[in-house]
């Protein structure tokens, strides 16, 4: 920022953005001012709404209020074409490549260099190699993009961005896939660029990062703006207490919790319920024993005791391999490796989700729409979907007998009976949520792994789905996995707490007496993936 | 925070709102859905039904006797053979494949039964037909789900294959066997209903049983519907949906072998339209193309409509090019129905 002047020209304003998804608001009346040619970093928990924000910026989102100008400019929203040619240009989290093509051509993607509609092959080469260049990367302009590691493939999108000559680059997270050679190169680019003018707004986890490049930080917390504050007036420290809020630090740092308090449930699902009780729980026996489970990439040599009656919590950050690890367990994983022990006894891992199911394991995908109902089909057959064999009678079947046998389940999770025959399209987030835990108990698992299981759910249901698997551990006996990325519903529900970093177990906490708090957990998420980049 | 097609919001329509509201904004055409009961849902599920009381109407301005049982029955027998087919053709779509090859297998099964009948029962003809169905099926099943090969190109390609196999293995010839009662499946009757009828309802009546009262049907809706969520249910997704192309290859066999016996002989160059026509059938019923939607009672009113419209190109002398034109047509139109209806919700 050697040039900056008295009043810095700004680049980016947001007034008032606002974007809901469903129930879900992800962003709430945001404001935020960032100056011409700074670096501007973008923090919070999963979910914050970080990247919806930088989304609704790269014109990828609409926003449902509000507006965005880049340098006094707007345009229409959700429009990514629209937001280029203001000299937007975004990097995402998840790659955009096109396999099959060359680095130089999925880097020119939008724009190519043409004449009379040609596009000029030699030019876009040698601008990629100078691009290449400034960055200090090797250019590999011909192989498949799709063969080049999943860093250097990162590299390309943040060359495809630069290569347009834009006046303000986003990136989500951009060194999340990179080593750390490309790590500083790109913070020297990012520098380098910032001192030509370029504004850079990016998200990252790693707040030492965060803190060491960035000239201004802003937090966010469900949905809503924090602080925004210039480099030197935050720590680390700060950073993870604001993230975190005032109100789940008091919570959950105070006894509160021990006092169950039925008021108390329209407030966050963390603290609605009491924490676990220490005399019921956790001396079950062993009902799976994980060891060295690896998936190429992304789990190494994980080891895990799952216990019947207790409810193990997997915490960690996006990417950190919970998703993975119950995955693996489910039998959705090909490429999993490992033993695994079911009540003692060695059992050749599931490869197959029918493999799981004979060993009793039951599973709750993290997207309940792509991956757990078939939308189309009634309640109540989807409650039966693994199934229908086991509600059927003499061979035959009926929509009003599979609506009759699961009507139980259906009270016992809470989603009204009458909708038994409705399509489960047309039942909110909560209750299809909470069909896939009603399929859960018809399938009669020992063992149950629940990914995100309140994803995108209203506070009344998360609080009823966290309390039944509870239950589902306490009363029948069965070994629950709660993957979480809300570490306060973890905290709140768990016996035990594994801490996943960078696809190992980095720690495990035993939280029967309920002292384990999200910001315990977020600090050793985040000391642990800083030592992991440094 | 969730990225990319995740975050695309849902649409809930339950909670406290009215049912009206939830169909309109919903589907049409709800399967299992008798609780919302509104006028316009109604409409939108059984508009197909009225579409065939039109189609009637208009069938008998032009043909006063068009109801007379005698001429009825004929439109019926003449379609039964392709009624057949896509009651095979339902399955398929309904586990989210489809199958392009019946024109194929449906030669295979009038070539093959015709020479088998050359030198041996008619009986043990029918058996190496349906069996030939049956290998062919199950070609296509082993491509389509073991080797994860896309079903529309992959049975395209094994329909021109299994043509081409049909004219070598048959001559481009008719084949005209002489054995006793070879017509009498395709042209006879009892107690004054052709056979050709009784096996198009029978075929209607076991399909519907199998897709709606056993659980396979069920798991089938489960697999069309999402077959990653069935995957990760536990069910058997690559066995459920072979079975539907074996089923397709037996019931396509079935219907040529049925066409044979009607004509007195055996082609190999028969199954032209035989993919469009059951395809077009199925899909005007309400079935959807994408999987996971539509009942077998749909499919037989399909039948009835392409029959009743069938009789109406006879009846009007309308040429096979404006044949052509009026069914490829009606097919579009189902599909921008289906399309549109996928749109609101």
């Amino acid at each position: 920022m050697a040039t900056r002047s008295a009043r810095p020209e700004i680049a980016v304003s947001c007034r008032g953005l606002s974007r809901s998804f469903g129930a879900t608001r992800a962003l709430r009346d945001v404001d935020l001012e960032i100056p011409a040619g700074s670096v501007h970093a973008l923090v919070g928990e999963n979910g914050a709404g970080k990247s919806t924000c930088l989304g609704i910026v790269a014109g990828r989102i609409g926003p449902s209020a509000g507006e965005v100008r880049i340098f006094g400019e707007g345009f229409s929203y959700g429009d990514p074409r629209a937001a280029m040619r203001l000299g937007v240009a975004a990097v995402y989290q998840e790659l955009t490549i096109i396999p099959a093509l060359s680095p130089q051509v999925n880097a020119f993607l939008a724009d190519p260099p043409t004449r009379g509609g040609l596009i000029r092959k030699r030019a876009m080469r040698q601008r990629y190699v100078q691009v290449c260049g400034e960055l200090g990367i090797a250019p590999a302009p011909d192989v498949p993009a799709g063969q080049l590691a999943v860093g250097a493939q990162q590299l390309v999108e943040i060359v495809r961005g630069i290569s347009a000559d834009a006046r303000v680059l986003l990136l989500d997270e951009p060194t999340a896939a990179l080593a750390n050679a490309e790590r500083e190169a790109l913070f020297r680019l990012v520098r380098s660029l910032s001192e030509r003018g370029v504004t850079i707004i990016f998200v990252s986890h790693n707040l030492d990062e965060v803190l060491e490049h960035a000239d201004a930080i802003t937090v966010f917390r469900d949905g809503g703006l924090v602080a925004t504050r210039d480099r030197a007036a935050w720590t680390k420290r700060d950073l993870v207490k604001s993230m975190l809020g005032p109100d789940a630090a008091a919570s959950l740092l105070d006894a509160e919790l021990d006092e169950p308090d039925p008021a108390g449930h329209a407030a966050s699902a963390g603290n609605a319920v009491a924490a676990p009780a220490a005399a019921a729980a956790g001396d079950g026996a062993c009902a799976l024993r994980v060891r060295g489970l690896s998936i190429p990439r992304r789990l190494h040599d994980v080891d895990v005791e799952i216990r019947r009656g207790e409810v193990l919590g997997v915490a960690g950050l996006m990417g950190s391999g919970r998703t993975s690890l119950l995955r693996a367990l489910a039998g959705a994983e090909t490429e999993a490796r490992g033993e695994l022990d079911a009540d003692e006894r060695p059992v050749a891992w599931p490869r197959h989700p029918r493999a799981a199911h004979r060993l009793g394991i039951a599973f709750i995908p993290e997207d309940r729409k792509a991956q757990g109902l078939a939308l189309e089909m009634s309640s109540s057959d989807n409650v039966a979907l693994s199934d229908f064999g086991s509600a059927s009678r003499f061979g035959t079947i009926s929509s009003r007998r599979i609506a009759r046998r699961v009507a139980p389940l259906l009270r016992v999770v809470g989603v009204d009976e009458a909708k038994a025959l409705a399509p489960a399209r047309t039942l909110s987030g909560g209750n299809q949520q909470k069909l896939l835990v009603a399929r859960a108990h018809y399938q009669r698992p020992r063992i149950l792994l629940a990914d995100e299981p309140t994803r995108g759910v209203d506070i009344g249901a998360k609080t009823e789905i966290l309390q039944e698997l509870r239950r589902l551990a306490r009363e029948e006996g069965l070994a629950v996995v709660l993957v979480s990325s809300e570490l306060e519903e973890v905290t709140a529900f768990s016996d035990r707490i594994v801490l996943m970093v960078a696809g190992r177990v980095h720690e495990t906490f035993d939280n029967r007496d309920g002292d384990v708090t999200a910001s315990t957990l977020l600090m050793a998420a985040f000391g642990a993936a800083t030592e992991v980049a440094s | 925070m969730s990225q990319g097609n995740a975050q695309i919001p849902a649409r809930d329509v339950d909670e406290g709102g009215g049912k009206l509201a939830a169909a309109l904004a919903g589907r049409t055409r709800p399967r299992d859905w008798r609780a919302a009961a509104g006028p316009a849902a109604l409409l939108q599920r059984y508009g197909i039904v009225l579409v065939l009381v039109a189609v009637f109407i208009v069938a008998l301005t032009q043909n006063g006797s068009f109801f007379a049982w005698s001429s009825f029955q004929t439109v019926l027998s003449q379609n039964a053979a392709i009624g057949v087919v896509a009651v095979g053709m339902t399955f398929v779509l309904i586990a989210g494949g489809i199958d392009i090859s019946v024109g194929g297998i449906y030669a295979a099964g009038s070539v093959v039964y015709t020479r088998v009948a050359l030198t041996q029962s008619l009986p043990l003809a029918l058996l190496a037909a349906l069996a030939v169905g049956a290998v062919l099926g199950s070609a296509n099943a082993l491509l389509t789900t073991r080797l994860r090969f896309n079903p529309f190109v992959t049975t395209l390609g094994t329909g021109s294959i299994f043509s081409g196999l049909v004219v070598m293995y048959g001559g481009i010839n008719a084949i005209v066997p002489t054995n006793a009662g070879f017509g009498s499946l395709g042209n006879g009757g009892v107690g004054g209903i052709p056979y050709l009828v009784i096996v198009l309802v029978a075929a209607v009546a076991v399909g519907a049983l199998l897709l709606h009262r056993t659980s396979f049907g069920k798991s089938l809706y489960a697999v069309g519907g999402n077959l990653e969520a069935s995957r990760l249910g536990g069910l058997r997704t690559d066995g459920l949906r072979a079975v539907t192309y074996v089923i397709s290859g037996l019931c396509a066999a079935f219907a040529g072998v049925l066409v044979a016996s009607q004509t007195g002989v055996g082609q190999a160059n028969i199954g032209g339209n035989v993919a469009l026509d059951a395809i077009v059938i199925v899909v005007i019923g309400g079935t959807s193309l994408f999987g996971g939607i539509g009942a077998m009672w749909r499919t037989a009113v399909g039948i009835l409509i392409l029959a009743t419209i069938n009789s109406l190109f006879n009846v009007l002398a309308i040429s096979q090019a404006g044949q052509s034109l009026i069914t490829g047509t009606i097919l579009v139109l189902a599909l921008a129905l289906d399309a549109m209806t996928r749109r609101v919700a």
